[in-house]
């Protein structure tokens, strides 16, 4: 197996520590750092080291899968095949919930599950591998949002007399999710496991995502200047063609990575905040940057976020009506894991107090401005966002980040007065 | 659910066991066979009512049996896929299915000369009484044009037939509570419910006597107070229940035993301080769980407690629906509704309710799925509960009603607290107490 040459000097040393240790520790992975990959390189080396089965497993099921991707990938860039893949790992869970790619991998036959080195699945369907696996390393993701009897349901399923201690690796990011809970006041495993032992918890600290100035802006406001970019990541520009004139030239310009669109008024309040000024004017920026040679179809090259799911609809009808996108159009909370050129995040509150509710939470905040590998286009309404309040059932009402964020753009990013369009 | 309300009445520490502390049930290979020929009945609802309505008497038997041979073959052919092979094989299992099944054919059969057809024929009937706090899905419900109704319990688990009391008595009377409550009466009301356990090769007619019905109600109140954080409560209501316990008939000695002793010695303050603190680590992610579980079921309360043009302005649901088509290949009901949905996405839990006139909505035929995919003007929905010719059966002409829907995953969640609490090696006891943020 290869070096794993691909990794930097933060990802290699966190790699080494894992594995070299045989007990539990912890790798907080911010916007675009590689988690993925560093899962997947330990979970190799692992096995090259004959330390096997690792059982690893994640929250969802799109991060599992894009986990055993990099992983396939690894083992085919060290020469393996895609057969001598299939022969190593198996995908256990809910098939109908697997992505196609991966069906060759994927078994639920305990046999088939008993014989592979690398078992991967969610940590709810953990329960297949019971009986068929005593993992000798267990990797689990996104345990930023699974609460500690979620992440015990993959020990139970695997630990089965174990007597001494196996490396176990807790990945994720509680900066940018928190488990969903009834009183909203709830920590993840990774929040734990920070609190409880803080020194085995390391942090990944390069986006190959971000480009400049935004990485600056996620760094300074979620995690303390910490993160950084390479110099091809920060430069890196959308590229369009035929550019519209005028205000929409503007916020869709390709120069300018963070642009804020001001847009006041339009908070509907039904069964979910709505904006509808924010659905029209996000309408308009697709079809510019549609019309500007961006497939606004392809969910790698757009994502439209907004935390309230209403506006998703709201979004999501208006602009497939026009075939401009298609599930591209999403919650922040779904978003997570995602990536994509543009971003395009709607704030949708908009009112003289500052209540941002859920889109002042720090987690919605981070996850929205930080999709984005070229460009990142928020529409709300500045004064409302530049003095948020952020509110949960647990703390109430509480000043925003983002107001920090506001701070931020208005020294390094652009701010398009909007109301004139809509006019 | 009516089979908690009935393990309670049996016995609250094992109702306690399965659903509090989350102690995993252990299925027989016989359990095994009836869950096979349960899933063969469930889909089977239209042959059964075809039959009745249609066959010659003295023929029920032989049309049955063709008509659910091309069901049954579904079945075995989902479940060749999904055996695991232990100490039984999958020829042993499908030997053992078919023989119970066609007994009970049999059985249905019988009832079938006994009664006329029914006007309808529901299966696998999801009712919540939100007022009472009780649920329960129905193996089947007969309704004729009079006004009579039946409830039916298919008992599959066993070729013995069942007790005049115990577990299979509870639970039917507690279905047939929920069956009074869709016929908008008392759930004391029996006078024109009939009770029916259809087991292999017979049919029994179980009676809902007052003291089986204050059994039951004391259960339900016990399986409330347990799941409401409000242990207190609880130990209370497992004083007053009036059967008594039957411990030499448990299957769970050893795990009752563990927890019945450490609950005592807890009390006693005798418990060694290590065990107590793990003890109560334990026990707050069981109250975040019970909490969890609770969450889930939100919707429902607020489907009872508004009208349903509330709802629909608060976009709990959606109504209008209709079915537009059924893709078998990918297993999808097609929805259409004027101007599409302003209320699911793709991946969204949803319950599909086939509204029916004078019946509260959560006692009306209902089926259960995943949004697969948010279309111009509706949705296509992957029907988990039913299979999709039943669906096109019970709600083919109906106007239908989506409505906002949690999956209740709790159950894996608890097991894997009882694992920590009771199964685990100190090894893992101390990756739990990281993951849980104790030093």
């Amino acid at each position: 197996m290869s070096e794993f040459l691909d990794l930097d000097e933060v990802q290699r040393r966190i790699l080494q520590l894992r594995l070299s240790s045989s007990g539990i520790g912890g790798v907080q992975g911010p916007p675009g750092t590689g988690k993925s990959l560093g899962m997947a390189c330990e979970a190799l080396r692992s096995v090259d080291n004959g330390q096997a089965p690792v059982v690893i497993a994640a929250f969802g099921n799109k991060t599992v899968d894009h986990v055993v991707r990099y992983a396939r990938s690894l083992h085919i860039q060290a020469g393996g095949t895609d057969e001598s893949f299939k022969t190593i790992a198996c995908r256990a869970g809910y098939t109908p919930a697997i992505s196609d790619d991966l069906l060759t991998i994927h078994s639920n036959d305990m046999l088939r599950i008993s014989r592979a080195k690398l078992v991967f699945s969610t940590l709810h369907s953990s329960w297949r591998a019971a009986h068929a696996v005593s993992a000798e390393r267990i990797i689990l993701d996104e345990t930023a949002q699974a609460r500690p009897e979620q992440g015990f349901e993959v020990l139970e399923n695997t630990t089965i007399d174990l007597t001494q201690n196996i490396p176990v690796t807790v990945v994720g990011d509680d900066m940018q999710a928190r488990p969903i809970s009834p009183g909203g006041n709830e920590f993840g495993i990774l929040s734990r496991l920070k609190r409880s032992m803080p020194n085995s918890v390391h942090m990944l600290t390069t986006s190959y995502r971000l480009p400049e100035p935004n990485v600056d802006m996620t760094s300074s406001v979620f995690y303390e200047g910490k993160l950084d970019s390479p110099p091809e990541v920060r430069n890196r520009r959308l590229e369009l063609r035929n550019l519209p004139l005028g205000l929409v030239r503007q916020i869709i310009d390709p120069d300018e990575p963070l642009t804020f669109v001001d847009v006041k008024g339009g908070e509907v309040e039904g069964w979910g905040y709505q904006n509808p000024s924010q659905v029209q004017l996000t309408h308009l920026i697709v079809r510019a940057l549609r019309d500007s040679g961006l497939d606004t179809t392809d969910p790698e090259k757009l994502l439209v976020l907004a935390p309230q799911k209403a506006q998703v609809i709201e979004t999501l009808r208006t602009l497939s009506a026009d075939q401009l996108a298609g599930e591209n159009v999403t919650t922040v909370t779904r978003s997570l894991g995602s990536e994509a050129d543009v971003v395009i995040f709607q704030t949708v509150r908009s009112n003289k107090r500052g209540y941002l509710g859920m889109t002042g939470l720090r987690e919605v905040l981070n996850v929205a401005t930080s999709r984005s590998r070229r460009k990142l286009i928020i529409v709300g309404d500045w004064s409302t966002f530049a003095d948020g309040f952020g509110f949960t059932e647990s703390f109430g009402l509480f000043p925003s980040r983002s107001r920090r964020m506001a701070d931020f753009i208005e020294r390094q990013g652009s701010i398009v007065e909007a109301q004139p369009i809509l006019q | 659910m009516t089979s908690d309300i009935a393990l309670a009445a049996t016995c609250g520490w094992k109702y306690r066991l399965l659903r509090i502390f989350g102690v995993p049930y252990k299925g027989s290979f016989g359990g095994l066979v009836g869950i096979v020929v349960h899933d063969i009945l469930a889909r089977s609802g239209g042959a059964i009512h075809e039959t009745w309505q249609r066959a010659p008497s003295g023929s029920y038997l032989t049309w049955l049996s063709e008509k659910t041979a091309l069901i049954k073959a579904e079945v075995f052919s989902e479940w060749t896929e999904k055996f695991e092979q232990g100490s039984h094989t999958i020829e042993e299992l499908f030997e053992l299915a078919e023989r119970r099944f066609d007994s009970m054919l049999e059985g249905i059969s019988r009832l079938m000369v006994e009664k006329k057809a029914p006007s309808r024929f529901l299966t696998e009937l999801q009712i919540s009484n939100p007022g009472t706090g009780h649920e329960g899905r129905l193996d089947a419900l007969a309704e004729w044009d009079d006004g009579r109704y039946a409830t039916i319990d298919y008992k599959t688990n066993t070729d013995e037939a069942p007790q005049s009391h115990g577990y299979d008595h509870y639970q039917i009377v507690a279905n047939g509570m929920l069956a009074n409550y869709r016929n908008n009466l008392p759930e004391d009301d029996f006078n024109r419910n009939e009770l029916l356990i259809l087991y292999p090769g017979g049919c029994y007619h179980p009676h809902p006597t007052p003291k089986v019905q204050t059994i039951v109600r004391e259960a339900r109140d016990y399986v409330l107070s347990a799941v409401s954080s409000a242990s207190a409560a609880a130990a209370d209501a497992i004083r007053e229940l009036s059967v008594p316990k039957a411990c030499w008939i448990c299957q769970r000695p050893e795990e009752c035993g563990y927890y019945r002793s450490l609950e005592g010695m807890h009390r006693e303050g005798t418990l060694p301080s290590d065990q107590e603190e793990l003890r109560r680590l334990v026990w707050q992610r069981r109250y975040k769980v019970l909490d969890y579980r609770q969450i889930s079921h939100r919707w429902k309360f607020m489907v009872a407690a508004n009208s349903l043009e509330e709802l629909e302005r608060l976009r709990i649901v959606e109504t209008g629906y209709t079915i537009q088509g059924m893709d078998k290949k990918g297993g999808l009901a097609v929805l259409s509704r004027r101007g599409g949905t302003r209320v699911f996405l793709k991946g969204d839990p949803v319950q599909i309710v086939a509204l029916e006139k004078g019946r509260p909505i959560l006692s009306c035929m209902n089926f259960r799925g995943a949004i697969h995919g948010v279309i111009t003007d509706g949705i296509e929905v992957k029907i988990g509960s039913h299979n999709l010719a039943e669906v096109g059966r019970l709600a083919g002409d109906q106007s239908l009603m989506a409505m906002r829907s949690e999956v209740d995953l709790t159950k894996r969640e608890l097991q894997s607290l009882d694992f920590i609490q009771r199964r685990a090696s100190p090894a893992v006891i101390q990756m739990a107490r990281a993951f849980l943020g104790v030093t």
